[in-house]
């Protein structure tokens, strides 16, 4: 999948050891938030662009001129129209909303499977554990668009199996993550006090281990979601999510493709719109890691 | 001393000349076309795309259409018909060979024939050899077709891509390596790239091909195939051509657009079997909701036909009926209401996903319809599934079509296609139109048929799909219309 | 070592194992009867029983099952419905497209990710390091069939010096093949070479914090012998197995960018087979792929406990 790091959360280490010529304090304070900031600062104007636009769009993103087809930007149609005079800017507007949906939706499925997976194979290990473990090796060694094509296959493509499916495609890294941090936390002193003091089996995880999972999780989850957004737009270039009329970033870049030539600037826009949003999510990430890690959290 | 200089300055200026002129022996023409066949056997699968690679090029039958449209004699040197239009006496060409080097014979027709008749075959056609009761092999070139009854249509059916006569130790391998006798043979399929035909030595018209080979080269985006034409790579785009790009390269000196007429019926069929499209008025309000001018202008940039009902422009029977329903979106609503469905309804609109103009008509079509209250859920299929579910189990509400066949207006007179319309009137016209060997006579009665498919709505007629093709300006002989789904290359030829 | 590796081959084969089964089954679970797909239009329901008959179809799902990968494990994969044509015979005649596409890919990637991360270390903090990384960062977020889109935009619409799609075949010209392959495989390499960048750099910054690099330092060793001798060294276990896995992903990726160029490689058998129905192709061809990816996710894994011997008795 493009755009995926290797399997956990990926740390940018910083050096202890300031090099010979050191940076003023406040400089690296700064440069520590830049991340953050501009993470936020994209990722907040993407998401009230999509929240605008389930109120309001420039024109209506169904409405066909066939008239104005394939204009470039102008004063009315600031992104140009499409090959059936649509408003571009109205359909990026509303594919933001897809985007961010199916996200927020696939790394839902898969945190909340994974996790209950994970914990399950962590508790009761021995053959659960290795069956539970295979079977997320098989996942994770099947290509993951080659998954949601045979789901698009049996179920019919759309919007919902393309969450399902991504949701599934994330499973894998989460089971793995929650059972590695479920396995060493159960050997750590405070979870053997509380054994001592007579908690339950079902109280120990749920006060005592689960809430130091969180924030492992939720830096995952940081990385799997501009990954998640990635993969819908994928998907829907090849024509299996969101089906037409219906404007999801990927496809129309799909529909842009037959007119490079005559519209470039139909197949800039969606896709700068993608890029957008993925680094956005991305830098966020990175700067959330940096508030929730305090260990790693170093000028950088 | 000037005079040599001067008669070899000549001599080399007109070689020059003459070179650049003469077709150039041992030529390889590269075509682009969008789609790759599901196979190569015209006698099992109706998908045109197979036709446009074998027909005349490959496969020959005992009659072809030619460019100007004409049936004309292939391997038949001869035939005459009987008075009474039931037995028709033919005379093969001598001296044909099929590429594996046996001699056609008389009984390769007959095999051919009985096997294009037999259920167990899966001919998409089999209703233009219906009428056949007995072939008589006479002698190793001459044999007699008696029918039933007389069928006007008899002789265009036999020229058809699916009449093609074939070998009978050859059929397994139709599919992925078809022996015929045409002028060109199978070299080599590359699946997912590319076809190649080469010239066949022992074709029976001296002279004939051209070209040294034909290589078919699958490029489905229209931006690839104008960028594969300007490199070079292509030397034609042989059919589909974006009309965008058509619009472009015409400004171009260094290659020709041929602009011409199709015998493809483009449609939105709607299942007449299934309410509430069974009903007349429904079918009447979706055509008046439907805006023709806007659908080609959005499908084809404006360079089509358009059409009032299910007959081409090239076709000597074809009378305009396409300002037959204007767009009318009120009395739409009007008649939606008469038939109770005051709020309009839903359904299910189902595009083949290889067709990029018949889904773009699709989508401009339910963005009509929904102004009108009927609001229409876009399924774009592959064209595996849309063949198995709507074209053969007729298991959809409304689709878009292109009907490459000529003259196939028959098919409405079957109540098993997937229009799945059933009117015992129209049989019997079309019947009456098959038995009648008087050319007046049957001109009128197929006006009546057309007329009443149109005022029966049994389809929405949009427009005649436009014969668009371009090429450099190197090659020379291409058909200038399409009066039948092909890429006849037999008579092209490229120069320098 | 011996155990480990044991029980290391019998997971490698519960996950295969896995893996054809699930291949197997999600495919007979799509709908559309490949039987009626074959005859096409006019097949009669005796017809098509005789075709369902002789394709095994009316079997016991197990029992297909293990006909299915009885025959697999010898190399028969069964013939394809469309064309006609042996599974593993369609399978061979595209890897000559998409394995160059990976390869070239994987080449790019190397030759732009690595030398770049290791100056982005060397070079920490400094401006071309901050530029490495705000370029890196972009290369992360563009979709792979975006970059596509716009290289052809660019190279062969705007400047006509490649081919905007299609393939020309190796036979025919091994120069056009490599043109036809090379906007392809930098639209593939080009994410992966970012992450590559951004890991290279990582891991070299983490093994200079190291005390044995401190130690080189402090001997007075020139930062260049520390950083080629010490740090490469080392720092290069991290990414030759981040290299290995990314095998999984250009073979993934390449079904996306097959598509944007149309190629005729692996990614695009696959998708117009399971268009088609074509079960044998479809099921070939994942578990084809799915198996080189679980088997160099394998391989990665043990070559990883061999490299750092710290993680070898987990």
């Amino acid at each position: 999948m493009a755009g995926s790091t290797p399997e956990f959360a990926t740390i940018d280490p910083a050096p202890a050891v300031p090099p010979a010529a050191a940076q003023p304090a406040w400089r690296l304070r700064l440069l520590a938030h830049k991340h953050l900031l501009v993470g936020i600062g994209l990722t907040g104007w993407l998401l009230l662009t999509a929240l605008a636009s389930l109120f309001y769009t420039p024109q209506d993103p169904l409405a066909m001129s066939l008239d104005d087809r394939l204009q470039g930007p102008s004063v009315i149609h600031w992104f140009g129209t499409d090959q059936f005079g649509r408003d571009v800017l109205s359909r990026v507007m509303v594919a933001a909303v897809v985007s961010m949906s199916v996200g927020l939706i696939a790394v839902g499925i898969g945190l909340m499977v994974g996790v209950l997976l994970g914990m399950l194979s962590g508790y009761f290990g021995r053959v659960l554990d290795e069956v539970l473990m295979r079977l997320m090796d098989a996942l994770y060694g099947f290509p993951a668009i080659l998954l949601a094509l045979l789901m698009t296959a049996v179920f019919g493509p759309g919007m919902l199996m393309s969450m399902v499916a991504i949701g599934i495609m994330n499973i894998p890294v989460f089971a793995r993550l929650t059972r590695a941090n479920f396995l060493a936390l159960r050997e750590r002193d405070f979870v053997t006090a509380a054994r001592a003091l007579g908690a339950g089996d079902a109280q120990l995880i749920c006060r005592h281990i689960l809430p130091n999972v969180l924030s492992p999780l939720l830096v995952q989850a940081t990385i799997s979601f501009p990954n998640a957004i990635l993969a819908e737009a994928g998907l829907s270039y090849l024509g299996l999510g969101l089906q037409p009329p219906h404007p999801s970033w990927g496809n129309m870049l799909k529909e842009a493709q037959p007119f490079l030539r005559l519209a470039p600037s139909y197949a800039i826009f969606p896709g700068a719109a993608i890029a957008c949003a993925v680094l956005g999510c991305n830098l966020l990430g990175d700067g959330l890691r940096d508030v929730l890690d305090p260990k790693l959290s170093r000028p950088r | 001393m000037l005079g040599v200089l001067i008669l070899a300055m000549t001599f080399a200026t007109w070689s020059t000349v003459f070179a650049a002129v003469m077709p150039a022996p041992g030529e390889t023409l590269t075509i682009a076309v969008p789609d790759e066949p599901p196979g190569l056997d015209p006698t099992t699968s109706p998908a045109a795309a197979i036709a446009r690679i074998v027909y005349n090029n490959l496969l020959e039958g005992l009659v072809k259409v030619d460019m100007q449209g004409e049936v004309v004699r292939a391997l038949a040197e001869s035939y005459s018909v009987s008075i009474d239009g039931k037995v028709y006496s033919f005379t093969l060409r001598p001296g044909v060979k099929f590429h594996h080097g046996r001699a056609l014979t008389a009984d390769d027709v007959k095999y051919t024939l009985e096997r294009d008749l037999d259920p167990k075959t899966g001919h998409p056609h089999r209703d233009y050899y219906e009428d056949i009761q007995q072939i008589t092999v006479i002698d190793a070139r001459t044999f007699d077709i008696a029918l039933q009854k007389p069928n006007a249509m008899f002789i265009f059916n036999l020229a058809r891509a699916n009449s093609a006569i074939i070998a009978k130790e050859e059929v397994e391998r139709l599919k992925s390596h078809p022996i015929g006798t045409g002028p060109f043979q199978f070299s080599e399929w590359v699946r997912g790239d590319r076809i190649v035909l080469s010239r066949f030595k022992a074709y029976y018209q001296p002279g004939m091909p051209s070209l040294e080979k034909v290589v078919f080269r699958f490029i489905a985006d229209p931006s690839a195939q104008m960028a594969a034409l300007r490199a070079g790579d292509v030397d034609v785009i042989g059919t589909a051509m974006n009309p965008e790009s058509a619009v472009e390269l015409k400004h171009d000196p260094q290659y020709r657009v041929i602009e011409g007429l199709t015998t493809t019926d483009v449609i939105a069929a709607m299942n007449n079997s299934k309410p509430p499209f069974s009903d007349l008025r429904v079918r009447k309000a979706i055509t008046y909701a439907i805006n023709r001018d806007d659908v080609i202008k959005g499908a084809v940039f404006g360079l089509a036909k358009p059409i009032g009902s299910h007959m081409d422009p090239l076709n000597p029977y074809y009378v305009d009926l396409s300002q037959g329903y204007e767009y009318a979106p009120q009395k739409a609503k009007q008649l939606l209401a008469e038939a109770g469905y005051p709020q309009g309804f839903e359904f299910v609109l189902r595009l083949a996903e290889p067709y990029l103009a018949y889904r773009r008509a699709g989508e401009i079509i339910a963005n009509q319809l929904a102004k009108v209250g009927l609001k229409a859920k876009i399924e774009i299929i592959e064209w595996g599934q849309w063949l198995s579910r709507v074209y053969r189990q007729a298991d959809y509400d409304m689709t878009v079509m292109g009907h490459a066949e000529p003259f196939d207006i028959g098919i409405y007179a079957n109540p098993q296609y997937y229009f799945r319309y059933d009117n015992p009137k129209l049989r019997a016209l079309l019947a009456e139109a098959d038995a009648s060997l008087d050319d007046n006579h049957r001109k009128a009665l197929y006006e009546q048929v057309q007329r009443l498919i149109a005022d029966d709505a049994v389809n929405v007629f949009l427009y005649n799909g436009p014969y668009l093709v371009g090429m450099r300006r190197t090659v020379h002989n291409w058909w200038t219309n399409l009066p039948i789904p092909a890429i006849d290359v037999t008579q092209v030829s490229k120069t320098k | 070592m011996r155990p480990y590796l044991l029980r290391r081959a019998l997971a490698l084969a519960l996950t295969l194992l896995l893996v054809s089964f699930v291949t197997f089954v999600v495919v007979y679970v799509i709908p559309g009867d490949p039987a009626e797909i074959i005859l096409g239009t006019e097949g009669s329901p005796e017809a098509l029983a005789a075709l369902r008959a002789k394709l095994g179809l009316d079997r016991p799902l197990l029992s297909q099952y293990v006909d299915w990968l009885g025959r697999a494990l010898t190399g028969d994969l069964g013939v394809s419905l469309q064309y006609d044509v042996p599974v593993g015979q369609l399978i061979t005649s595209r890897l000559p497209v998409t394995f160059p596409l990976a390869g070239l890919a994987m080449s790019l990637t190397i030759i732009a990710g690595l030398p770049l991360g290791i100056l982005a270390a060397a070079r920490h903090r400094r401006p071309s390091d901050i530029g490495l990384m705000v370029l890196s960062q972009l290369g992360i977020a563009i979709p792979s069939f975006w970059a596509g889109l716009l290289l052809i935009l660019l190279f062969a619409l705007h400047l006509g010096w490649l081919p905007a799609g299609g393939f020309t075949a190796w036979a025919e010209t091994p120069g056009g093949a490599l043109r036809s392959l090379l906007l392809p495989a930098v639209a593939l390499g080009l994410v992966q070479a970012a992450i590559l960048t951004r890991t290279t750099r990582a891991a070299m910054l983490e093994v200079l914090r190291e005390d044995y690099v401190q130690t080189a330092r402090s001997k007075g060793l020139s930062e260049r012998l520390v950083l080629y001798k010490h740090a490469l060294k080392n720092g290069l276990i991290t990414v030759v197995t981040l290299l290995g896995l990314q095998i999984g992903h250009l073979l993934a990726g390449s079904i996306i960018i097959e598509n944007v160029f149309y190629l005729p490689g692996l990614g695009r058998l696959a998708l117009g087979a399971i268009g088609a129905r074509d079960l044998p192709v479809v099921q070939g061809v994942v578990l084809c792929v799915a198996t080189v990816i679980v088997c160099v996710n394998f391989a990665v894994d043990l070559l990883y406990g061999w490299l750092d011997p710290r993680i070898r008795y987990n």
